[in-house]
């Protein structure tokens, strides 16, 4: 059984369509800027890669959206970036049953969580509601009539590559004909403070695999792939070939030294997929630009391929590390690559890192190359680990 | 629906009542305290390592305890996945971490709450103690949540030879404060919370408890559907309603379940764990352990040597799940 893409859908600081980012990837532009909206004393100073709407300005965008019903912001985002897939896909009625929805998130509703906990005397507690990650995954499905199965994932940064994986299994189970799957996740003062506290956070903008780096950027956003097993060749976008969830075993924040958990996520992957690593033509990296992760990513990538690592870059030096929602958006940029026939460079490399021999060089620049298959890896606290391959679609 | 037979070969139940502590000789029915059931948790001292215990949170603490106990009981079979799921999360260090966000202005912040409070936190911690470096995924999806974990272990055992699967809800007094305020805890139906883990194997063995026929759910789905879908479920795998020796659910039956489900006897966990999101896992967790011949279970359920057939079922909001569970076949039997 084989599984294509034939829907995506993208927003985050780079637009707020899949074309946007193309764009945005070929010219090398990144969407990171200080912090403009988000409420937080760290406004104007720590840079992120925030989407730059309103919450009223999204909501603007969601027509039908039912006023009585509060959404999150990670809600209002999903539903953008799921309602495109969707919809490129060809809209498909959805109340068969015969659709699962499948999303990861990192922190739900806890934008209007924050709002509640400044004065939780005053405010009223049914915004609560909207605090668990899965409300956010049931008002997607809902907003576009999916009545089949509804699974959140939460296994932090790699939680949206977890849920493509999990859609793919039950495609495979023959228990349901297509799969909406990825992820979302909004900027809140929780994870911005919570990373700053972790003492990975760059005040300037991320270097991911450099020399120099500092940490990530947070950002926020969604990106949503439409999984299908029965579709036109014409219908196809590319190919879902290979995926592989493993645990790193090591330490709540920190990747092991040897990069076990990446390590096994790519071999299972590639297994998976039926493919040697020598088939690889590009990896988008998770790359989140702090020390400990690109060491310990780098040297998985060594003791997967050797001295012959592929083509890599991290995009997040583009959007910020959107948690939740990485392993969705890289999954696009994934087949985005496939389809432009085209790598995109890792802004703001000079110089390799040390700690890592030979030397990684990730791309530096656009380049257009023959690609068949990208892999996608996507990395999390705890140790969690997810690679997903995707294939060029043969017409 | 997953129609492969797997085996329950270990379990661990740390809930309201007495179902952690093995073979309890005094069983008696635990009620609420107020509108809140509380767990009763073990002296973890004696289970976990004391190095580390400190470290760990509450709902971490259930998490570990019932994960070791359930592997004691499976035989300790090396895992190749580990599956949690949980709708609240690590509410404890969630809570402590927008209490610092708030009362310092965001200044000062400390990053432990931060890292506990992540939702995989009970599986990585889980999967980091037995040096575990296979599956492990976490699930969070209100009322199903368990249940779509447990989909996951089924569909994994397809391949693997062992999974563990492990269920955590805590209460804190700041949530407690909450879900009254929202009346989602009342004297009538009071809340509660607990930690339930169970080893499933693809291959039965001498530790095998009980086969898991079949797991069927699904969201917004008609009752006549609902009802055609669970009856086609025990036909395929060779059986009627009425050879269920017993019904577990986590309510009281309204006319259309009774209709459904004829005369098999019904019960209702929630009186017994006090209602919360998962406890479906805390449900499947009485079933085992009544079927293992434990005496809190018994008590509860009634001590019948014939029973062998427990079907487990739940129809909330928009969701519903049915199990069975049949024990002929294997060690207590």
């Amino acid at each position: 059984m084989r599984i294509w893409i034939t829907g995506m859908g993208c927003i985050s600081a780079l637009g707020d369509t899949v074309q946007q980012h193309l764009d945005q990837l070929l010219a090398g532009r990144d969407g990171l800027t200080p912090i403009q909206q988000l409420h937080t004393r760290h406004k104007g100073r720590l840079m992120v890669g925030e989407v730059p709407h309103s919450n009223e300005a999204l909501r603007a965008h969601l027509p039908h959206l039912q006023s009585d019903q509060a959404q999150s912001r990670t809600s209002l985002l999903g539903m953008l970036a799921a309602r495109a897939a969707w919809t490129q896909a060809g809209a498909p009625a959805l109340h068969t049953g015969r659709t699962g929805v499948f999303a990861g998130n990192t922190v739900g509703g806890m934008d209007r969580t924050e709002q509640f906990w400044a004065n939780p005397e005053d405010g009223t507690p049914a915004v609560l509601h909207t605090h668990p990650c899965g409300d956010s995954t049931q008002q997607i499905a809902d907003y576009l009539g999916a009545t089949g199965i509804v699974a959140t994932l939460n296994t932090a940064c790699s939680s949206a590559a977890n849920a493509i994986l999990l859609g793919a299994r039950w495609l495979r189970s023959g228990r349901i004909d297509r799969a909406l799957v990825g992820g979302a996740d909004a900027l809140t003062q929780f994870t911005l403070n919570g990373f700053h506290s972790l003492q990975i956070v760059d005040e300037q903008a991320t270097r991911p695999f450099d020399e120099t780096r500092q940490g990530l950027n947070l950002g926020e956003g969604a990106g949503f792939l439409m999984l299908e097993t029965a579709a036109a060749p014409e219908r196809r976008l590319a190919e879902l070939v290979g995926y592989a969830n493993a645990n790193d075993a090591y330490h709540p924040t920190a990747s092991s030294p040897r990069g076990e958990g990446a390590y096994r996520a790519m071999k299972g992957a590639l297994a998976k997929a039926g493919i040697a690593p020598t088939d690889i033509d590009y990896i988008n990296v998770h790359g989140t630009g702090t020390h400990n992760n690109d060491v310990s990513e780098g040297i998985a990538l060594q003791r997967i391929f050797g001295e012959a690592v592929p083509p890599f870059s991290s995009t997040k030096a583009y959007t910020g590390h959107t948690l939740g929602a990485a392993g969705g958006l890289e999954a696009v940029f994934s087949v985005l690559a496939l389809q432009a026939q085209c790598v995109f460079p890792n802004l703001r490399f000079e110089q390799p890192v040390q700690a890592l021999q030979p030397p990684l060089y990730p791309i530096s620049a656009v380049a257009k190359r023959p690609i068949q298959y990208v892999l996608s890896n996507a990395l999390g606290f705890g140790g969690n680990s997810t690679s997903l391959i995707f294939k060029m679609a043969m017409a | 629906m997953n129609q492969t037979p797997v085996y329950i070969d270990g379990w661990s139940n740390l809930s309201a009542q007495a179902t952690f502590e093995p073979n309890h000789d005094r069983p008696t029915v635990a009620v609420a305290d107020g509108v809140f059931f509380r767990a009763q948790e073990p002296d973890y001292k004696t289970l976990l390592p004391r190095r580390q215990l400190r470290r760990w949170d509450r709902v971490v603490r259930m998490g570990l305890a019932t994960a070791l106990q359930a592997l004691e009981r499976a035989g300790q079979p090396a895992v190749d996945a580990i599956l949690s799921s949980t709708a609240w999360g690590c509410v404890r260090a969630t809570e402590e971490f927008l209490e610092a966000l708030v009362a310092n202005g965001e200044r000062y912040m400390a990053p432990t709450a931060f890292v506990q409070s992540t939702h995989n936190t009970v599986a990585a911690q889980i999967g980091r103690l037995l040096s575990n470096t296979g599956y492990n995924m976490t699930y969070t999806q209100g009322v199903a949540s368990f249940d779509l974990a447990l989909w996951d272990a089924i569909d994994l055992l397809q391949d693997a030879q062992h999974v563990l699967i492990c269920n955590t809800e805590e209460l804190t007094p700041l949530l407690k404060g909450l879900l009254e305020r929202l009346a989602c805890a009342t004297p009538a139906r009071p809340m509660g919370e607990g930690a339930a883990c169970f080893v499933l194997s693809q291959i039965p063995n001498s530790h095998s408890i009980a086969r898991l026929v079949g797991l069927e759910l699904g969201f917004r789905l008609d009752r006549a559907m609902r009802h055609r879908t669970i009856t086609a479920l025990l036909q395929k795998a060779g059986y009627e309603i009425t050879d269920l020796d017993l019904l577990l659910a986590p309510h009281p039956p309204n006319s259309s379940e009774q209709l459904l489900f004829q005369s098999v006897p019904w019960y209702a966990y929630e009186t017994w764990g006090g209602h919360y999101p998962t406890q479906s896992a805390f449900g499947l967790g009485i079933a085992v352990a009544a079927l293992d011949g434990e005496n809190v279970a018994q008590h509860l359920l009634g001590a019948d040597p014939n029973l062998n057939r427990i079907g487990l079922y739940q129809q909330q909001e928009d969701y519903w799940s049915f199990l069975m569970l049949d024990r002929r076949g294997l060690k207590n039997k």
